[in-house]
Order: C-alpha cells, then sequence, then structure tokens
C-alpha cells in the first residue's frame, strides 16, 4: 500500500514537472516591449493590447456568442490561445523613432526555438516586416510580426496554438472597432 | 268717549277726533310732484388692458382645444391613410436601424416594402398632414415595428460589460495581426506570381 503510495506521488511529481515545463516553454514566447516604452511619447497614436488570462476567456465567451460566421471561425482558430500582446505606434513624421528599439525586439526572436516564417522588405516606406513561430514538438506555441515603416511600427506576440493563414484570411473581413484611437497625453 | 265708528267710517259724529284732524290736518298728505333729483352723467370707460387680455386668453384658449381637436382628428384620420404610416414606418425603421447595434435589427424585407410604399407618389398626402403625423404616432408605431420584426429576427445574445470589453480588445488585437499577416500573405503571393510569370 505504501509502494503504491509512493508511486502515485512519484507520478503527480512528474505530471507537475512535464506541466511547469510546458508553462514555461509557453512563456518562452514572450517578447518584452520594455524598450518600446519610450517611443508612447514621440509617437501620435499607440495602440496597446494586452490579452490574457480571463480577459481571453471573456473575450472567447463573446465570440462564440457572435453571430457573424467569422467570428465564429476565429473563435475556432483561438480556443487554445493563451495570450496576445500588441503595441502599434504611428508617427507624424518620417524617422521620429529609433530603428534600434525595434531591431532589439527582432534581436529577441533570434533566441532559441524562434523560426522566421516570412521576411518582407520593401523600398515602399522603409517596410520591412517578419513573421516567426516557435513549435514546442508539433504544436505551435508563439507567433511574432513585427513590422516598421518610415511612420509606424506595429509588433505582434501571440502565445499559443493560432490558425494564421486563418488570420490573415480573415483579416479584412472581421466586424472590428475602429483603430485610430487616440494616445492619451 | 270716543266713538269707534267715526275712527272706522266716519260714521256719526265724533267732535275730539274731528278736533284731533283739524289739528293735524296740516300735516295732511297733499299729493305733489316728484322732487327733481340731480343729474348725474357717467361716462363709459374705454376697453381696459385687463378686459384685453380677459380676451386673449379666451381666444388662445379656444385656439388650443380647436388644435387639439385638429390634432386628434388628424391622428385618427391618419391611421387610415396608406402613404401617412408609410412616412411613420421609414422614420421608426431609419431610426431603429441608427441605434441598432445588436439589440434591433429591421429586416431587409419589412425595409423593401417601405421603399416600394415611398415611390407610390400619386399617394402623397399634403406636407402639413406628414409632419403633424411624425408627432405622435411614432411611439405607438413603433412598438408595432418592434413587436412586428421580433417574427424576422434571431434572439441576439447580450454581453456583459466585461465581455464586450474582453471582445472588443481581442478583434482589435486580431485585426491588427491578420491586417499585418495580410501584408505578407500578399506579399508572398505576389513574388511567387512574379517568379511564376518569369518561368514561363
Amino acid at each position: 500500500m505504501k509502494s503504491f503510495a509512493q508511486q502515485l506521488s512519484k507520478i503527480a511529481l512528474l505530471a507537475v514537472f512535464a506541466l511547469s515545463a510546458i508553462v514555461v516553454n509557453a512563456q518562452d514566447a514572450r517578447l518584452r516591449f520594455e524598450k518600446l516604452n519610450g517611443l508612447e511619447t514621440r509617437a501620435r497614436d499607440v495602440i496597446e493590447v494586452n490579452i490574457e488570462g480571463k480577459l481571453l476567456d471573456l473575450g472567447r465567451r463573446a465570440m462564440a456568442k457572435s453571430k457573424d460566421p467569422n467570428a465564429q471561425k476565429v473563435a475556432e482558430a483561438i480556443k487554445d490561445l493563451k495570450g496576445i500582446y500588441v503595441r502599434v505606434y504611428n508617427f507624424e513624421n518620417e524617422n521620429e523613432y529609433n530603428i534600434a528599439d525595434v531591431d532589439e525586439i527582432r534581436a529577441q526572436l533570434t533566441a532559441p526555438g524562434w523560426e522566421r516564417l516570412a521576411n518582407v522588405r520593401s523600398k515602399k516606406n522603409n517596410q520591412k516586416v517578419d513573421v516567426f513561430t516557435m513549435f514546442t514538438g508539433d504544436i505551435m506555441s508563439g507567433v511574432a510580426v513585427v513590422l516598421s515603416e518610415s511612420k509606424s511600427i506595429v509588433v505582434v506576440n501571440i502565445i499559443g496554438p493560432i490558425d494564421i493563414e486563418l488570420l490573415a484570411e480573415l483579416g479584412g473581413k472581421l466586424n472590428i472597432p475602429r483603430m485610430d484611437i487616440e494616445n492619451e497625453k | 268717549m270716543m266713538k269707534e265708528d267715526y275712527l272706522w267710517d266716519k260714521t256719526g259724529d265724533d267732535a275730539e277726533i274731528k278736533k284731533l284732524e283739524n289739528t293735524l290736518a296740516a300735516f295732511r298728505y297733499q299729493e305733489t310732484a316728484p322732487p327733481v333729483l340731480e343729474q348725474k352723467v357717467f361716462t363709459l370707460e374705454k376697453s381696459s388692458p385687463r378686459r384685453f387680455f380677459r380676451f386673449a386668453f379666451g381666444f388662445a384658449a379656444f385656439a388650443s382645444v380647436v388644435a387639439v381637436l385638429s390634432l386628434l382628428w388628424f391622428q385618427l384620420s391618419g391611421s387610415k391613410t396608406p402613404v401617412v404610416e408609410t412616412v411613420s414606418e421609414t422614420n421608426v425603421v431609419n431610426r431603429a436601424q441608427k441605434t441598432a447595434d445588436d439589440s434591433f435589427v429591421a429586416p431587409r424585407e419589412t425595409v423593401e416594402t417601405i421603399k416600394a410604399f415611398d415611390e407610390t407618389k400619386p399617394f402623397i398626402a399634403p406636407k402639413i398632414v406628414k409632419i403633424r403625423q411624425t408627432i405622435a404616432p411614432v411611439v405607438r408605431r413603433r412598438e408595432k415595428i418592434t413587436a412586428r420584426n421580433k417574427k424576422f429576427t434571431e434572439p441576439v445574445e447580450t454581453l456583459t460589460k466585461e465581455e464586450q470589453y474582453a471582445y472588443d480588445q481581442l478583434m482589435l488585437a486580431l485585426t491588427i495581426t491578420g491586417s499585418k499577416l495580410k501584408i505578407v500573405q500578399d506579399k508572398v503571393n505576389g513574388i511567387e506570381e512574379q517568379n511564376a510569370v518569369v518561368e514561363k
């Protein structure tokens, strides 16, 4: 009886270790945005979205209630998501930000685990777009999108699995609140 | 001793009474012309402002009664006129569509029917009728339309404040992500198409 209890406790301990390993792996996909905080005062518009935990659950629940078929698709695509973090900085004039701030974010994506999925460079507006993904086994554990243009910076960090193709497909079709949010000064 | 008969009908003779009569004869009633009374001239004042106001108030009361009665008459007669109904329904549906976020949606059939009604120009009533009709029956018609629409619209789930906020935030984040991914997707697809053209 005692040995059975010992075995059970061992299994429980292993399960805890395994779970914590998964959590740690998932947390690895989280980017640090501290360097971008300094841009808030210089930018004309700032959008900052942090969705995780309870807020994410509420959002998912609300999305599931929607009658919009696209919203239903998105709800399915994000059912295992753990968090979304978005930063958008729009500037009045060109070169109002230091490109090193964005490069610091890109440097974080060179860490092991991240794989570059797409890399777009355009001379028009000096546009640079990078899409990175992180996998834990066969399961996607994170996505990062970094876009820098002459007048704007966009960084998106998604933790957990998500169907990015579906998201790209529905990008212009979702009924979304307006994006021009005034920066509180 | 006095004789009472003389006092009553002057029959007989009563010296004592006669003496008294003669003494008081000076005070006997003598019919003379009535005294001339002093004449007083009363001039009638012109209508005072108070009187004028009394008249004005009376007229205003009468006018308001007439207005109320005519309004009631228009209402009652208006409910039978199809054109007037069309005007009111259009207003209500337009308002409902403006305010409809998720609680109230006018079905397309209703809007189309109303548009069809609007095209029947020969039935257009005088302008004043339209204006008056839009005042009172709006509420009643709105109730009617809401009741009618309930048959067509599906029950809409209501979101709590927190759910709405979370939904908006989530959708905002997903839209931004989706739009940026779309840029990449379009660029990649564009390059692939260019390569395909070059290879041909």
